[in-house]
């Protein structure tokens, strides 16, 4: 997980973020150019998560400032972190 | 054209002030004419800002909002680009390069007809708001700089530092109301277009359109085309996304969707993220201010009466 945290912290420079509301608007930037065809939109967590992964941070770490921010169950937030990064490793996988 | 006074174009209530030389033709074409501010204007302008100003050397060109130094000759710009950052190609040809330059960059531009000819040299200095450019001279030894495509790239560049966008999209005005069909060829942009000016309303363009935001509220213009025009603007109230459909149909859908949809019939060149980041906010103000919709269309004047109604709902 902590390689799959790593891999995406590498692939967010190659995004162009907006805050819409409460959603994160995601465009990729491919071979430097940006696609908007294949735009990703984050809602409140998902956005957090996207804006607050660092390299070096491994499931645990991710939890907790997660929990701290929504002050949610850690073990419904591991699932669902888990869900989310596949999910989120798919589509950077896609691009 | 020769002139020793800078000459002033006005596109989008943008002035650009060229600095032409003084020992050769300078042309500009015919798409041109209705774009060029009054010379006795601009001096007039400039008398009286000298006299209102306490800086005597404060003038109409130092409130351009862009300076272009035109020059004659590619081989004569200084060879201090550095290495390539986005090239704009077609299947076989590249139609401009973009390089690294000292303090902006510098376009390569081939000729549009003749891809194969360097036609241009440009550099801009994005800090200044300032273009320097070295043509080759045309066949009748005339200088053209703003020989297509270098303005629509020079208008594309004051995008990304003012809000404004550039689109691809008819435009109408019906005395009432601004409206902008976009899409991508084909899709019956000019169709609209053509059934609202039937109707009486004012076409603003039909292919190309600046969106340009002022006193708060956003506006469409016309920019200069091949063809000879006069400025036109209209404050933009609807975006509409048009397809051919058996029957005509109106879908105000999701807002980052719509959005998006629009933003690919938006010209950008996209190799810059800080330009993308621009762009993207301003599409998400043009967004949060007029409504966009997807709309089913068939081709005939009754679907001007459905657009007004559901308008209205």
């Amino acid at each position: 997980m902590k390689a799959l945290i790593t891999s995406i912290c590498q692939e967010k420079s190659h995004f162009v973020c907006r805050q819409t509301g409460e959603e994160l608007l995601l465009i990729p930037l491919k071979d430097n150019v940006a696609d908007f065809n294949q735009y990703l939109t984050l809602n409140e967590v998902g956005a957090f998560i996207w804006e607050n992964l660092e390299e070096g941070d491994d499931e645990a770490t991710l939890v907790a400032k997660i929990c701290t921010e929504f002050e949610a169950n850690e073990d419904d937030v591991l699932e669902d972190l888990r869900a989310f990064l596949e999910k989120l490793r798919t589509y950077l996988e896609i691009q | 054209m020769i002139t020793q006074e800078p000459i002033h174009v006005k596109i989008a209530e943008f002035i650009l002030a060229l600095n032409v030389p003084e020992d050769v033709s300078f042309v500009l074409d015919g798409g041109f004419e209705g774009f060029l501010a009054e010379r006795s204007a601009a001096a007039e302008e400039r008398e009286i800002e000298r006299e209102r100003s306490a800086f005597a050397e404060a003038s109409v060109d130092e409130r351009a909002d862009l300076r272009i130094f035109c020059h004659v000759g590619c081989a004569n710009a200084p060879k201090s680009w550095g290495k390539e950052i986005y090239s704009a190609e077609n299947e076989e040809q590249a139609l401009w390069t973009i390089y690294e330059a000292d303090g902006g960059i510098c376009i390569h531009v081939n000729d549009s007809e003749e891809l194969t000819r360097l036609q241009h040299i440009a550099f801009y200095q994005e800090e200044k708001q300032e273009w320097t450019i070295y043509s080759d001279l045309n066949a009748n030894q005339e200088l053209e700089s703003l020989r297509y495509p270098m303005l629509p790239l020079i208008l594309y560049y004051l995008t990304t530092k003012t809000e404004s966008l550039l689109v691809h999209a008819s435009g109408v005005f019906d005395g009432e109301h601004g409206r902008i069909f976009s899409g991508f060829s084909g899709v019956g942009k000019s169709t609209m277009a053509g059934i609202w000016e039937s109707a009486g309303a004012m076409l603003i363009n039909d292919d190309r359109l600046m969106l340009r935001k002022l006193d708060g509220r956003w506006w469409m213009f016309n920019t200069p085309m091949y063809y000879t025009d006069v400025p036109k603007k209209a404050p933009l109230d609807f975006i509409y996304l048009p397809f051919h459909h058996p029957e005509n149909t109106y879908e105000r859908g999701n807002g980052i969707q719509m959005s998006m949809r629009f933003m690919a019939h938006c010209i950008q060149h996209g190799y810059n993220a800080a330009h993308v980041q621009w762009h993207l906010n301003q599409l998400m103000d043009i967004s949060t201010e007029i409504p966009i919709t997807r709309l089913g269309v068939v081709p005939n004047a009754e679907v001007l009466t459905f657009i007004k109604q559901h308008e209205q709902a």
